[in-house]
């Protein structure tokens, strides 16, 4: 299918973005916290892999690759508010208050609770607790340190505590 | 070990992934730190919620058919790639056979990385990021892509990829010099073509 796409079969481009969409935008809608905007990239993810395919060489699976591309591209289209938003975050960095352990038997609730989380706490840990990767490849993508990386994701867990305490 | 220790440690102490001294310190200090322990069992919960979420979701409406419409032209490789390209391909080669051949099954911390390469790591990856951020526009304000700056996207994954597998081999052997010097060649690879597109796109010559 990949193939066929790669030679410009828009068909297999389409059974291509039926079988991996829901995945693409489920990345997408956490990364993000908001539907409109994940709708949006997830429709930039495809384009862009579309483009793209000549680029894929079969040497990761191309779920791998398009999930790859979906964190970049959602990534990109952030950076530049980070930069703006650094001075803020540097003076941001007093620690949480404790808060009690909350009961997180409900997964819609902690779906919005991530949605509330600060744009790169939410990012550090959708990609760290959700997705399972490595802080190391979270800071390159990032372009920031690991331990910033790491204290994003302790903060986000902190402010998550928060928000489900019942 | 100090709350801060532990609470960096909470990770792989729940997976099971730790020395088994380092777990001993580890449990002396939650039997002590009431707060450590409230971290222990909301990163528990939270782990075992997190696991139960569904990777996939469902989009309100169907996205195709404004996909569909932006895809006129078949996949394609454009002029200013198809040299560029097999220099980023190469050097990526070369940094994935060099990170394999220096793999070894230890593993390390980012922070054992001599802070003067950290330094050095840093300053490219912001000025990195002050370009590619000054490049590309917001892609909710409806601008047109830079034409040099998107026929770079593919080599500039592959420079991303090399260094990711680059900086996970120097973690493993952190005073390797030919690591070090590696890591920070590609960097400095990006960083430069970077500049020559942001050249290209302010109406320079190919």
């Amino acid at each position: 299918m990949v193939g066929l796409a790669r030679e410009g079969d828009a068909g297999a481009f389409r059974s291509l973005y039926e079988a991996h969409v829901g995945r693409v935008y489920g990345l997408c809608v956490r990364l993000t916290g908001n539907e409109g905007e994940a709708e949006e990239l997830t429709q930039d993810v495809f384009v862009r892999a579309w483009e793209r395919l000549s680029t894929f060489r079969g040497d990761s699976a191309f779920s791998t690759w398009l999930y790859r591309l979906a964190v970049n591209q959602v990534l990109m289209a952030r950076r530049g508010r980070w930069r703006r938003e650094r001075r803020i975050l540097l003076s941001s960095t007093a620690p949480e208050a404790p808060a009690p352990t909350p009961q997180w038997d409900n997964a819609m609730d902690l779906e919005r609770a991530i949605a509330t989380l600060p744009d790169r706490c939410r990012v550090v840990f959708v990609l760290h607790d959700i997705e399972g990767w490595p802080h190391a490849d979270i800071a390159v993508e990032m372009g920031t340190a690991v331990g910033t990386c790491k204290a994003h994701l302790f903060r986000a867990r902190r402010l998550l505590r928060k928000v489900l305490a019942p | 070990m100090n709350c801060a220790e532990v609470r960096d440690h909470l990770d792989p102490y729940i997976a099971g992934h730790i020395e088994q001294h380092q777990r001993v310190v580890i449990e002396e200090h939650l039997a002590e730190c009431g707060e450590c322990k409230v971290d222990l069992e909301a990163a528990r919960s939270l782990r075992r919620v997190t696991a139960s979420l569904p990777r996939s979701v469902v989009p309100r409406r169907s996205l195709w058919d404004g996909i569909e419409s932006r895809l006129a032209m078949p996949p394609s490789r454009s002029r200013w790639s198809k040299w560029v390209l097999p220099i980023a391909a190469a050097l990526a080669t070369v940094a994935l056979a060099t990170a394999t051949w220096y793999e070894s099954p230890g593993t390390g911390s980012a922070d054992a990385i001599p802070a003067e390469v950290q330094r050095l790591i840093a300053a490219y990856g912001e000025a990195a990021n002050d370009l590619q951020s000054a490049l590309r526009p917001d892609p909710l304000g409806g601008s047109t892509e830079p034409v040099a700056f998107t026929a770079a996207l593919p080599t500039l994954e592959t420079l991303d990829l090399a260094i990711a597998e680059s900086r996970s081999a120097l973690i493993r052997d952190p005073d390797n010099p030919a690591l070090q010097h590696l890591l920070l060649s590609v960097h400095r690879k990006k960083v430069e073509l970077l500049r020559q597109v942001a050249t290209l796109d302010a109406g320079g010559e190919e």
